[in-house]
C-alpha cells in the first residue's frame, strides 16, 4: 500500500518524464493526472515547424481581408484555414503567435491572436522632435510566451519605422521608451558607410538581441538573471554592441541597402543570417550564415548543412520562427516580398538548400501581393493566448 | 567553520546526529532551529527512523557540495545513483514525501526523477499498480477521447490544390 502523493509531487513527477511513451502511460491513470499532465507535454515534443500566414488570392473582391494560414512539413501545405484580417488594419508582422497590424480605425497598434481571436491594443509612439509625427513600429516581439492578458508586465519590444530605433512598451504604458544605444567607441570598416537602422530583433536565453543594416550586432544585457525584464532592468536597460558583422559584410562585398538581415535561434544557438540582393529588380540572393558566440564576442561562419544539425530555418522579414526539423536535410525558407509587374507587388516562399556556393532557391509558393495585406509571415499557433 | 551538531529526534523517538551545515540543506529543519531552539533534538514526528536514516545519509555526502570540480560533481552524481538503487518502492515513496515535508530540494529531485525512470516503459495498469490509483475515467470519458483522436487526424480545410497560388 503506498502512500497517495501530494499533488505538488506529481507535478514534478511529470514535469521530468524522458518520453513521449511515459507520458501517454501517465496522462491514461486517471482523471486528476491526466488534468496536472495537460502543463508538462512541451519539453518532450520537439520544436515543430511553424505555420505560413499568407494573403488569399481573389479576384473578385480587391478588398478580401481573408489570408491563409498552413501548417507545413518542409514540402508541402497541409492543413489550411481562412482567417479574416480585422477590419481597418494593415500591414504588419509577427511574433509566436501573434500578428501585430496598424490599425487605421482606432490609430492604435493591434496585437491579435489569429486562432483564438484575443487581442489587444497599443499607442504609437509620438516623435519627441516632430510632435505631429506619429511613428509605427516595423517590428515587434513579445517578450513572453505565455497568456499576455493575464501579465501585466509583460514587456513587448519593436523597432520603430522611420526613426528605426529601440523601444518597449508594456501593458499599460501611454508611449514606447527608446533603448539607448552604446557602440563602445566601435571603429567600422573605413570602406563601408555607417547605417545604424535597426533590422531584426530576437528573445535569445531571456535577453533582447537586436542587428542593424550594418552588421551590427547588439545584446541589452540588463536582462542576465531575469526571465522576464522587470522594472529595474527595464529602467538600465541599454543595447551595447556585442559583435561587429560589419566587417563580415565588408568581406562579402555587401552594402548596407543590398541586404536583409535575420536573427534566428536555432538548437540553442543563436545565428545571424545576412541576405545578399544580387539586383534590385529581382529578389535573386545568396544567404550567409554566421553562428554567434555571445561568450567570446564572436561570429564563425555555418558553411555546411550539418552545422544546422538537421533543423530548417524559416526566415521572413516580418518575424522569423524558431528552426524545426522538417525533413531529412535542412532548409531555409525564407518568405519575400518584391515588385511584380508595375503596380502589384508578390510574395513568394523561397526554399534555399543551403550550401556555401551556388545558393539558387526553388519557389515553393507564389501571390499577389496588395499594400493592405499582412505580409507572408511564420507563425507558432497556440490557443492558450 | 562552525561545526555545531543537530540533534535530529525521528517519529519513533531514535536519535541522529548531524553537523548543522548538513541539516541546514533542510529548510524545514533550518526553520526549526531558528525558531524555535530545540534543546533535546528536532523533533520530525512525521519521518520514521527508517527513513530519517537515509535521509541523513544523503544530507551528510551532500553537505559540501563541489561548485566548480568537475571531478568531485561526477564522483556526487555517481553516490545519487547509486543511492536509491537498492531502496524499495515503498521506501522510495516514503524518502520523496519527507524530503517534501523537510524541504530538501536536491532529494526531492533526485526522487522524483527516480520515479519518473521508473515509469519508462510501464504499462498504464502497471502505473496505476505502482500508485495505488484507482481508474476513475468513465466509458463515456474513454469513448470521448478516442473519438477526439479519430478527427484529429482528418484533414480540414481546402486541399493543397485550391490553395497553391500559381499564376505566373
Amino acid at each position: 500500500m503506498e502512500p497517495d502523493l501530494p499533488d505538488d509531487i506529481l507535478h514534478l513527477i511529470a514535469g521530468k518524464l524522458s518520453s513521449l511513451v511515459c507520458y501517454a502511460a501517465f496522462r491514461s491513470v486517471c482523471r486528476l493526472w491526466r488534468s496536472i499532465s495537460l502543463k508538462y507535454y512541451s519539453h518532450l515534443v520537439p520544436p515543430r515547424p511553424p505555420w505560413l500566414m499568407f494573403p488569399y488570392r481573389s479576384t473578385v473582391d480587391l478588398n478580401s481581408r481573408l489570408c491563409y494560414l498552413c501548417s507545413f512539413d518542409g514540402s508541402k501545405f497541409k492543413r489550411f484555414f481562412k482567417v479574416e484580417i480585422p477590419e481597418g488594419c494593415t500591414y504588419g508582422c509577427s511574433s509566436g503567435t501573434w500578428l501585430i497590424f496598424n490599425d487605421i480605425k482606432k490609430d492604435k497598434l493591434r496585437v491579435w491572436n489569429p486562432l483564438s481571436l484575443t487581442q489587444i491594443l497599443l499607442p504609437y509612439s509620438v516623435d519627441s522632435e516632430n510632435k505631429l509625427a506619429i511613428v509605427r513600429p516595423r517590428k515587434v516581439i513579445v517578450s513572453c510566451t505565455g497568456p499576455l492578458i493575464k501579465n501585466p508586465d509583460n514587456v513587448i519590444f519593436g523597432i520603430l519605422y522611420n526613426l528605426s530605433k529601440l523601444a518597449f512598451i508594456r501593458l499599460g504604458d501611454k508611449d514606447w521608451t527608446f533603448i539607448e544605444v552604446d557602440f563602445l567607441h566601435h571603429q567600422m570598416p573605413k570602406a563601408s558607410a555607417m547605417v545604424p537602422e535597426f533590422a531584426d530583433i530576437i528573445f535569445h536565453h531571456g535577453k533582447l538581441y537586436a542587428v542593424n543594416l550594418s552588421g551590427m550586432v547588439f545584446v541589452c544585457e540588463e536582462g542576465v538573471h531575469a526571465p522576464r525584464y522587470n522594472d529595474h532592468h527595464l529602467q538600465h536597460i541599454k543595447a551595447k554592441m556585442l559583435i561587429d558583422q560589419s566587417y563580415k559584410m565588408h568581406e562579402l562585398g555587401v552594402a548596407a541597402q543590398n541586404s536583409v538581415h535575420y536573427l534566428v535561434e536555432v538548437d540553442g544557438d543563436l545565428l545571424h543570417v545576412i541576405q545578399v540582393l544580387l539586383s534590385s529588380s529581382s529578389y535573386k540572393s545568396r544567404l550567409s550564415i554566421f553562428k554567434l558566440d555571445s561568450a567570446t564576442k564572436k561570429s564563425y561562419p555555418v558553411t555546411s548543412k550539418s552545422d544546422l544539425k538537421g533543423h530548417s530555418l524559416f526566415l521572413s522579414k516580418w518575424g522569423s520562427c524558431n528552426s524545426a526539423i522538417v525533413s531529412e536535410t535542412s532548409r531555409i525558407y525564407v518568405s519575400l516580398l518584391h515588385a511584380y509587374y508595375k503596380l502589384t507587388m508578390g510574395f513568394e516562399l523561397a526554399v534555399f538548400d543551403y550550401c556555401k556556393e551556388g545558393q539558387d532557391y526553388s519557389t515553393l509558393l507564389r501571390g499577389i501581393y496588395r499594400y493592405h495585406h499582412p505580409p507572408p509571415t511564420w507563425i507558432v499557433p497556440t490557443l492558450g493566448n | 567553520m562552525s561545526t555545531k551538531k543537530i540533534t535530529l529526534l525521528s517519529s519513533d523517538n531514535e536519535l541522529f546526529t548531524v553537523d548543522e551545515e548538513a541539516a541546514n540543506q533542510s529548510l524545514t529543519i533550518k526553520h526549526l532551529i531558528e525558531d524555535t531552539e530545540p534543546e533535546n533534538g528536532v523533533p520530525l514526528p512525521q519521518v520514521h527512523s527508517k527513513i530519517l536514516a537515509k535521509v541523513t545519509e544523503y544530507l551528510i555526502k551532500h553537505a559540501n557540495e563541489p561548485d566548480n570540480d568537475a571531478a568531485a560533481k561526477e564522483e556526487l552524481k555517481n553516490w545519487d545513483d547509486k543511492f536509491l538503487e537498492k531502496v524499495n518502492h515503498e521506501t522510495l515513496f516514503d524518502l520523496i514525501l519527507a524530503a517534501n515535508y523537510l524541504d530538501i530540494k536536491g532529494l526531492l529531485d533526485l526522487t522524483c526523477q527516480t520515479v519518473a525512470d521508473l515509469m519508462n516503459g510501464m504499462s498504464v495498469v502497471e502505473v496505476r499498480k505502482l500508485f495505488n490509483i484507482v481508474n476513475d475515467f468513465t466509458p463515456e470519458d474513454e469513448a470521448e477521447v478516442r473519438k477526439r483522436r479519430k478527427r484529429g487526424t482528418k484533414t480540414i480545410g481546402p486541399s493543397n490544390d485550391q490553395a497553391n497560388q500559381s499564376n505566373h
